[in-house]
């Protein structure tokens, strides 16, 4: 399926920025990305479903807080075939992780909103710092980030209509957190516009063709979705939120890494799928960069998590029949965090390991206290995993000057400038469950 | 010069065997037993100042009590660091051995340790509180645990932080905690697999844990009445939530009388849970918690039901507190003469 006609080869072009400035025009030369930010806002605040929307920039080493963070978006621009950006959100669905991209690197939007009463809190606090012992725990903070700051209209922000439940918000306040999103996919898109008939620092090649070293072993890479846009919708069955788990579906690398999936809704700040992290994903890059070197990549089944038994085992034996139709002989799982999902990727585990597949986990640690082991649940099968952190730490947050995103926390009980201690569960991304940050637990 | 004060049961401090056991403690000036072959190791003009022996019975059994004498005999030596045993793989002495170093450390501030086997109960209770050198299953193993004690035990003495367990041959804590690694976790996460795959060695980052396992009561026998309470993790409360149980990490359990209710009606009980989509719940809380059947077969005469829901809620609850609070829950009903117990779970 990765040969002969069709086949899908995706060329990234990468333009490194320096700097991102405001300016009186919006464009890119020599490493500079100048941005007119009121351009860049009137644009974004003509959706009728924002009140307001203000853009501001900031870099490594600022002593800045986001807070009320939602997602972060890499500015891409599809180049050919011109138009499918963000496929089934700023276009209907569209073919995607084929011809060329356009990005911005070192460059990340990032949307903030407050939250609105129609909308569960319970996960919504997400938090980064840029400067100070907290910056080194978000990806987000080695980065140059221009946030685009999203207000409810009033009626929302007044509404007396509460969430059902603790996953889903009213229609208006989802509508509303899909308006933020898409404010941000806009930007991204707006921002790369920038590089069109510029050539590209480099080009990173993404193309699944046989590996040309034969007798490599062969791995399959099983991607345990949050609750993301899927070209457009959000991905059937994803999330404990009630319903029959869609079986698992075999799906080509490219499609993830070329805007198919945006992040779909407000998880835990540690592990949400943020879209930037998905665009560069990191067991898909290091999958790509040693196919044909040490591994043969044979590509990626995207998988949920059931919530009955019936749906698990359904899901789990389906799983692993896919992963061996591709010719897994190793698999590497990863778990999207959560109660329910913790489940699914551990039966996928036993599944394979029983039917001869070698697997690997990643997986996030929650030990809230000393003596805990932080498995919600385990096979014994598992033995091989690689720890993407304890997002039950505690941290210490120090002050600072500048918060953007809003005027207070909705959790924690502090001044959001100020200093104050907190898990690590809050923090943009810091554990998440693609293995792409350097921390880890260990036992001491 | 760095004073050491060890501490030794019965049979290595040469005052008896297993007839011995349940001598009181007492002390010496000076090395005794095994201490003797501890101060070979020991280097420049550290020395063994006092040892206090006690009896593995005497210890096993005297609780508290019993350490707390050990601890006032060490105290009268004034040592700089606490030597105990090593007591390799048995259990009282082991027990004993990590009960004192951890009052030693706890009471006097000063630094203590001992040697024990990474499987004996000793270690699996103190591991968290007092540094442990890994030692052999038997007293085989003495010369090189004396030889390793020794210096580990003078570095203590001068306020040294130890290295990590694998550096000192320590037993780890068994706790985690957040460190950084030289390569992300995708890429080791692909060096690892590969490891296994060709069947070389490699260390997973995160242990799996074992847990004992519960046994199940006997059958209720059938045909005989019974007393049955309704307990559930799935944060079933009145509505409104009046004592603000948390809908997760809940430390602490809430009981609602139930004793004139048919059932729950929608409105007037809810779920607090944050785990779970609550509202299949909220629109009959029947459905979580059975009271309107367990009420219907009461009054064919088949059962009594006690008349408190127990709640408290399971979402994102430590191991340690929901331990704990199950076990407060079942000494509650079973002073209450509950035989059996239905829990509502998510």
């Amino acid at each position: 399926m990765n040969s002969g006609p069709g086949r899908q080869i995706l060329e990234v072009g990468a333009f490194d920025v320096s700097d991102v400035r405001a300016g009186p025009e919006t464009a890119f030369a020599d490493g500079i990305l100048t941005i007119d930010i009121g351009e860049l806002e009137e644009l974004l605040a003509a959706d009728p479903d924002l009140a307001a929307v203000s853009v501001e920039i900031i870099r490594p080493g600022e002593s800045v807080r986001v807070v009320n963070a939602i997602d972060a978006v890499e500015p891409r621009i599809k180049v050919d075939p011109p138009g499918a950006d963000f496929s089934g959100l700023l276009t209907r669905p569209r073919l995607v992780g084929t011809g060329t991209t356009h990005a911005l690197k070192g460059v990340a939007v990032v949307e903030t909103a407050l939250p609105v009463p129609g909308e569960p809190r319970y996960w919504r606090e997400a938090v980064f710092d840029m400067a100070g012992s907290t910056a080194g725990y978000s990806p987000l903070s080695e980065l140059i980030n221009v946030v685009v700051s999203c207000e409810p209209t009033t009626a929302l922000l007044e509404s007396e209509d509460r969430p059902t439940n603790v996953f889903e918000g009213t229609p208006e306040a989802v509508e509303y957190n899909k308006a933020v999103r898409l404010a941000g996919l806009k930007a991204a898109r707006y921002l790369a516009e920038t590089t069109l008939g510029q050539e590209p620092d480099r080009v990173d090649t993404y193309d699944l063709a046989p590996s040309p070293v034969n007798g490599l072993p062969a791995v399959v890479y099983l991607y345990q979705l949050a609750i993301p846009f899927l070209h457009g919708e959000i991905a059937p069955g994803a999330g404990a939120i009630g319903g029959a788990a869609h079986l698992p579906t075999p799906i080509h690398p490219n499609e993830l890494l070329d805007g198919a999936l945006v992040c779909g809704w407000n998880a835990i700040a540690c592990m949400r799928e943020l879209t930037y992290t998905v665009q560069n994903h990191p067991i898909i890059e290091d999958l790509y960069a040693r196919h044909g070197q040490d591994i043969d990549f044979r590509g990626v089944v995207l998988f949920t998590n059931g919530d009955t038994r019936a749906a698990k085992e359904r899901l789990a034996n389906h799983a692993a029949n896919l992963a061996i139709m591709m010719g897994a002989e190793g698999a590497l799982i990863n778990y999207a965090g959560g109660g329910h999902p913790a489940v699914d990727a551990m039966m996928i585990c036993r599944n394979l390991e029983r039917r001869g597949v070698t697997t690997t986990m990643l997986s996030m640690e929650m030990a809230a206290n000393p003596g805990e082991s932080g498995f919600v649940h385990f096979v014994q099968e598992a033995d091989a995993i690689v720890s993407t952190g304890n997002y039950e730490e505690t941290v210490l947050f120090e002050p600072v000057e500048r918060v953007i995103g809003g005027d207070e926390l909705i959790r924690i009980e502090s001044d959001p400038s100020g200093a104050f201690e907190a898990p690590l569960a809050i923090v943009m991304a810091s554990t998440h469950q693609f293995g792409g940050t350097r921390i880890r637990g260990e036992e001491y | 010069m760095v004073r050491i004060v060890h501490y030794l049961n019965q049979f290595f401090g040469g005052l008896g065997g297993e007839d011995q056991a349940g001598m009181a403690p007492v002390s010496e000036p000076g090395p005794v037993g095994t201490g003797r072959g501890l101060t070979r190791f020991l280097g420049g003009d550290d020395r063994i100042v006092g040892t206090v022996v006690g009896g593995d019975n005497y210890m096993a059994q005297g609780g508290n009590g019993a350490v707390e004498e050990v601890v006032g005999l060490i105290s009268r030596f004034d040592p700089d660091v606490v030597v105990a045993g090593p007591a390799f793989g048995s259990g009282r002495y082991g027990l004993a051995c990590g009960a004192v170093c951890a009052a030693v450390i706890e009471q006097l501030g000063v630094p203590a340790l001992t040697g024990l086997h990474p499987d004996s109960p000793g270690a699996a209770e103190y591991r968290a509180w007092v540094p442990i050198l890994a030692t052999a299953e038997t007293a085989a193993g003495m010369g090189a645990a004396l030889e390793r004690l020794a210096p580990l035990a003078s570095r203590l003495a001068r306020g040294e932080a130890l290295g990590s367990a694998a550096e000192e041959g320590t037993l780890t804590k068994g706790l985690r905690r957040n460190t950084f690694e030289d390569v992300r976790g995708s890429t080791r996460a692909i060096d690892m697999l590969l490891a296994k795959m060709r069947g070389e060695s490699f260390t997973t980052e995160w242990p799996l844990p074992s847990y004992e396992p519960a046994e199940a009561s006997e059958p209720i026998s059938s045909g005989a009445s019974f007393r049955l309470a309704l307990v559930t993790e799935a944060g079933i409360v009145p509505a409104g939530n009046p004592d603000r149980l948390p809908s997760g990490w809940a430390t602490d359990w809430m009981t609602y009388p139930i004793q004139d209710r048919d059932g729950f009606a929608e409105g007037e009980f809810e779920s607090v849970h944050g785990g779970i989509d609550t509202s299949f719940a909220n629109q009959d809380p029947d459905r979580q918690v059975p009271l309107d059947a367990a009420r219907s077969i009461e009054q064919e005469g088949r059962l009594s039901l006690h008349p408190d829901l127990l709640s408290t809620t399971g979402n994102m609850g430590t191991l340690r507190d929901m331990t704990r609070i199950g076990a407060e829950m079942g000494r509650a009903l079973i002073a209450d003469g509950v035989q059996a117990v239905i829990v509502g779970s998510t």
